[in-house]
């Protein structure tokens, strides 16, 4: 079975062999809200995402220094509003939150919201990232 | 040693969490403008959104529940449907947390598919803690005693 495990700080050798992928919790929404600002390519914004990007740095060197059989994607997930392109161009997937309650949506519209705003806003941002050069550790 | 790798590929999207609040914990909050909080909304959007997401392709993840010892588990999971919980014979459900930790589990339309991973369906109160708790449990650790 393929899990994906959620990791903060460190992972530890007994769960790390069950690793297939791994997600960098940090949220930039977090660094958002703390200062009163709304758009990740935002000063606080672009703050927030050198900080996240050091995290996924340090995961992925961390898993490297784990010597695993298998390759470990790194992930992070957010609120779908709040994908910064700097942090998604550091990973290897990412995981929005979509709510169409949020949004102020009817119910029969709601499902049909969800996946627009994921294609329009979060996949777009995804498909617009080319020839970025991911830092690979031997 | 670091070095640079070849051309990063663009990263893979998913639809980490969504839903439809069952209920809201307090009057004000028991609409928002279009449609009410209810657990009649949930089933219609979970209904649509699976079916929708199957058909279209998005990759999504669900929240499963189980009994073990007494203890309801709650796995973020993505493995296929053959493996694990489900082999077990235990039912990929909704959960509908409520003031107490009761749930109910209404059904499903449409199944997760075992080609993609799967999703989420958060639920619960809007305005409450239970919603921020299953992003915080999403966040911190994808599997948890409630």
């Amino acid at each position: 079975m393929d899990s994906w495990k959620r990791i903060h700080a460190q992972v530890s050798s007994q769960t790390s062999w069950y690793l297939t992928k791994a997600t960098v919790p940090i949220l930039l929404s977090s660094y958002l809200n703390a200062a009163g600002a709304s758009d990740p390519e935002s000063a606080a914004g672009i703050a927030g995402a050198a900080i996240l990007q050091k995290y996924i740095t340090d995961t992925r060197t961390m898993i490297s220094d784990m010597k695993l059989p298998k390759t470990i994607q790194v992930g992070t997930s957010d609120a779908g509003s709040y994908f910064n392109k700097e942090v998604l161009s550091s990973v290897d997937y990412g995981m929005a939150n979509v709510h169409p309650w949020f949004a102020n949506t009817t119910i029969d519209a709601a499902a049909g919201w969800t996946y627009e705003f994921f294609q329009n806003t979060n996949v777009a941002l995804a498909q617009s990232l080319t020839n970025k050069v991911r830092i690979e550790q031997d | 040693m670091h070095r640079e790798g070849a051309d990063f590929s663009q990263p893979q999207m998913f639809i980490a969490e969504t839903g439809w609040p069952s209920k809201s914990s307090d009057a004000s909050n028991a609409n928002n403008g279009f449609a009410d909080a209810s657990v009649e909304n949930l089933q219609k959007f979970m209904d649509n959104f699976i079916c929708q997401s199957n058909t279209n392709g998005t990759g999504y993840f669900y929240f499963e529940v189980s009994w073990y010892k007494r203890v309801l588990l709650l796995t973020v999971s993505n493995f296929n449907a053959h493996s694990t919980l489900m082999s077990r014979g235990r039912t990929r459900s909704l959960a509908v947390l409520k003031a107490g930790g009761v749930y109910s589990t209404p059904s499903m339309s449409c199944s997760p598919m075992s080609s993609h991973p799967r999703l989420i369906l958060s639920q619960s109160n809007p305005q409450s803690r239970y919603y921020s708790r299953l992003s915080h449990i999403m966040s911190l650790f994808g599997l948890c005693f409630l």
